[in-house]
């Protein structure tokens, strides 16, 4: 056994941590515009750099971070959730009315939570016994959960949150915001479940094809439902922390929210056809996003010219990753 | 051959490299008109390289193609299709949701002013559909068709395009003896029609039924080409493994005393299957022969808890009545299944997140599995089966055939199996793999493990099993203990369902 583990492919596993890091990153383009659109920033604007900046941009990036972390989940075992701009703007009204009635704001955002899981539960649950695509059954829910959203409160904003709350959305301790700790909390908590956990592994294995996934033991309904349930609670969280920063609860927040986190996940290098990708390439992607509308307003450049320049960002390093995929496995 | 006749296709010194491997290494090849061309050799031989270099599929590094004598090179698939170059795969290239006709004349629909002339066209069709013999209508939609049907199809759209040149990739594989005794019509009818057809196939026994030469291939290179039906079988293999074929190994005596490992009193699973009265003893290889349709397939996934069925068995004297495969994975029983690519493997998934897929319960600690336990878990895994891989984290899919099965039967060495169902295990594989795959599971049997191999090919279960179980029409029909497994009583019970007259049936 010994002679075998010595000459054995094993020898994989004594690669450092590091270098596999280091291998994972080149092998993807997305970090190599990450750096190169970090040197262009800091070229343009010697702020860019500066803690100061630096921190902002985690401030803007992290609530829909933390969305796009949950759409990572669903994609990765070859779904797609369409609802996550709505089920963030309930979450977000659901806090914003609780804690207007005076309920305790841990309590309030527990159930805002709650309400995400619950929706989530049954999207998932749909999508998971009856096979119908997710795409059909999450815009169905995008717009009867938006019109959910709105009847809450007659489609009125709710004003009115706590001091409590704010600090969650719009606080710092120290220099760094705190809705960019909880981003980088999430990301870290994501990762480890993904890859250290057997749930994480059996929702690789549903992705990468759920009949062998099936016949080999793994639960593929209930992982499928569990994605959509992770998926609409850190919507709804997402939410919640929209309300906080906003100090307003607004109905109609979010929308178009899921268009931004799928191409997040996918620029991050998640296959959409489930499977292959992860937190890390989210979490990078998301900042990447940022960090080009932040360099294109240092540059004074238009608003409608960044909306181009974000499309076709997330067109190229796509096709970046289509054609390394391409080379790196030739047909034989 | 006869000098009078130029090649439809000739093949001169075709060489191949990918990136660390020579596919080909100066392969050469000539079809005549009217030739069925077999063209047989292990997995990795070279064949299925050599016949998308001749439909244009990949360009050669070196060497020529001629038609007809003259020199050519093929750009793309396009290219060879229109120098009258068809090509019939497993996966067909037909569009499913239009009808027969249509996809018949999809490159020339009848009509004009942009309008198709819709009953010209299925006049057309329908003729063309009559030469291979086919009996639905040309308005049928492709999807309502039976893999065999969109075969002729396929194979009707070669004599619309006049195709010189027809490459037929194991076509075989899907069909049913009877329409392959269709398919084999169908290509006398392209041979009488002066086409030229190069055969590709797995199924030897078939090369003497359509044959008129075969060509092998080993490493890349062409050792011979052999005229058939006059060459043994024997030898052809024997040229493709470069050696005599392993003899079947030798049969332990299997001990009938104390609980069987699986006691069957009946599976039910509605329209598919019921079957009575199975007992497979540990240690025991039990084949299960019949033909497609008979339940076989779905036999085995009752059994495995993955179709929904009414099972009642035991496993060692305990009732077990699997409803989920996760029920038959936690009392030791195990499936490979029928199509590997699409059932066993998760082929982008690298080759330890496959072999550790079934045991990630056990070798999990409150939910958490580390990454530690999985690479020795699977290192074990691939010694203890001599799985030829450079590491455990290359895809699964980049693996040969029969290291794939491999691995598909390593997911289920982990544990403490006890039962092992096989869904044609060695479909796919080549001649050397079949014998050291049916090796490790007498191997595997030896310690006490119970087998159940479902197969459509008799010539493999009859050496490598104590017993043969004869299904029909989702019964069991008959039984044959050791001994007594006469192959023609066998494929009489697997064709007419009638038991073979003897004290019992």
């Amino acid at each position: 056994m010994t002679a075998t583990q010595q000459t054995a492919p094993g020898g994989a596993a004594k690669t450092p941590v590091w270098r596999t890091v280091v291998e994972q990153l080149l092998s993807r383009p997305l970090i190599v515009i990450f750096v190169l659109s970090i040197v262009i920033a800091s070229l343009i604007s010697p702020a860019f750099l500066s803690t100061r900046n630096v921190f902002n941009l985690l401030q803007q990036s992290s609530i829909i971070g933390v969305i796009s972390i949950g759409m990572t989940f669903v994609i990765l075992a070859a779904g797609i959730d369409l609802s996550v701009g709505s089920v963030a703007a309930l979450g977000g009204m659901v806090v914003a009315i609780l804690c207007q009635d005076q309920w305790p704001v841990a309590l309030a955002i527990l159930v805002a939570v709650g309400a995400g899981s619950l929706l989530g539960l049954a999207m998932g649950s749909i999508v998971a016994f009856t096979k119908v695509p997710s795409f059909i059954i999450t815009l169905g829910g995008l717009t009867a959960i938006r019109g959910l959203t709105l009847l809450l409160t007659d489609g009125r904003p709710v004003f009115g949150v706590p001091e409590e709350l704010k600090f969650l959305g719009a606080g710092f301790i120290g220099p760094v915001p705190v809705v960019g700790i909880i981003f980088i909390i999430v990301t870290i908590v994501a990762a480890i479940f993904l890859k250290l956990t057997r749930s994480g592994r059996y929702l690789y294995a549903t992705g990468g094809n759920a009949d062998a996934a099936r016949l080999s033991g793994v639960p593929v309904t209930l992982t499928v439902a569990m994605t959509f349930v992770i998926c609409s609670s850190l919507a709804a969280f997402g939410g919640v922390l929209l309300t906080a920063w906003l100090e307003v609860g607004q109905p109609t927040a979010s929308a178009g929210a899921e268009l931004t986190a799928i191409a997040a996940v996918v620029l991050g290098g998640t296959s959409l056809f489930g499977g292959k990708g992860g937190v890390f390439g989210t979490f990078i992607a998301v900042i990447l996003l940022s960090i080009l509308s932040n360099i294109l307003n240092l540059a004074g450049v238009s608003p409608y010219f960044q909306q181009i320049t974000t499309g076709l960002v997330l067109i190229g390093t796509v096709l970046l990753n289509w054609a390394i995929a391409r080379r790196a496995a030739p047909m034989a | 051959m006869d000098e009078l006749l130029t090649p439809v296709l000739e093949a001169r010194g075709i060489r191949k490299e990918f990136p660390g491997v020579v596919a080909l290494d100066g392969a050469d090849l000539a079809v005549l008109p009217g030739e069925v061309h077999c063209l047989v050799g292990q997995n990795g031989a070279g064949k299925s390289t050599l016949v998308k270099i001749i439909m244009g599929a990949y360009s050669p590094d070196a060497g020529q193609l001629l038609m007809n004598g003259r020199e050519v090179s093929f750009r793309s698939p396009r290219d060879s299709l229109r120098a009258g170059i068809t090509c019939i795969f497993q996966e067909l290239d037909l569009v499913p949701a239009l009808s027969v006709a249509e996809n018949l004349l999809l490159a020339e629909l009848p009509g004009r002013f942009g309008f198709v002339d819709g009953s010209a066209r299925d006049a057309h069709a329908a003729e063309l559909l009559a030469r291979v013999g086919a009996t639905f209508s040309p308005r049928t939609i492709v999807e309502e068709l039976s893999v065999a049907d969109r075969q002729l199809v396929a194979i009707a759209k070669a004599l619309a395009v006049e195709a010189k040149l027809v490459l037929m990739d194991e076509p075989s594989a899907p069909l049913t003896a009877k329409e392959l005794d269709r398919l084999f019509e169908v290509v006398g009818e392209l041979k009488r029609a002066g086409c030229g057809v190069v055969y590709i196939s797995h199924r030897l026994e078939e090369l003497h039924r359509v044959g008129s030469i075969a060509t092998v291939l080993r490493d890349g290179s062409v050792v011979g080409s052999y005229p058939l039906p006059s060459t043994p079988l024997k030898e052809i293999v024997a040229a493709m493994i470069g050696g005599e074929p392993e003899t079947a190994a030798h049969r332990p005596q299997v001990s009938e005393a104390g609980a069987a490992m699986l006691a069957v009193d009946r599976v039910t699973v509605p329209h598919a299957c019921d079957i009575e009265g199975i007992k497979v003893w540990p240690g025991e290889i039990v084949g299960i022969a019949g033909l497609v349709g008979s339940g076989r397939t779905t036999f085995l996934r009752a059994l495995f808890g993955a179709e929904k069925a009414d099972v009642q068995a035991s496993l060692q004297g305990v009732p077990y009545h699997p409803h989920h495969p996760s029920d038959a994975i936690r009392v030791g029983v195990g499936l490979v299944p029928e199509d590997r690519r699409i059932q066993g493997l998760m082929v982008e998934a690298s080759v330890a997140d496959n072999l550790v897929l079934p045991s990630l319960t056990r070798l999990s600690t409150l939910g958490f599995v580390p990454p530690r336990r999985i690479v020795a878990f699977a290192n074990r895994l691939v010694g203890a089966l001599q799985i030829k891989v450079p590491s455990l984290r290359v895809r699964a899919g980049a693996l040969s055939g029969g290291n794939q099965q491999r691995v598909v039967l390593g997911k289920w060495m982990g544990g403490q199996i006890r039962l092992l169902l096989l869904d044609e295990p060695t479909r796919g594989i080549d001649v050397g793999a079949k014998a050291e795959l049916f090796g490790e599971l007498r191997r595997i049997a030896s310690e006490g493990v119970a087998m159940l191999v479902a197969s459509s090919e008799l010539d493999e279960l009859l050496p490598h099993c104590d017993r043969i179980l004869v299904f029909f029409a989702g019964r069991l029909v008959d039984e044959f203990p050791p001994g007594e497994q006469n192959k023609n009583a066998i494929v009489n019970a697997m064709v007419t369902g009638q038991a073979v007259t003897r004290a019992s049936a």
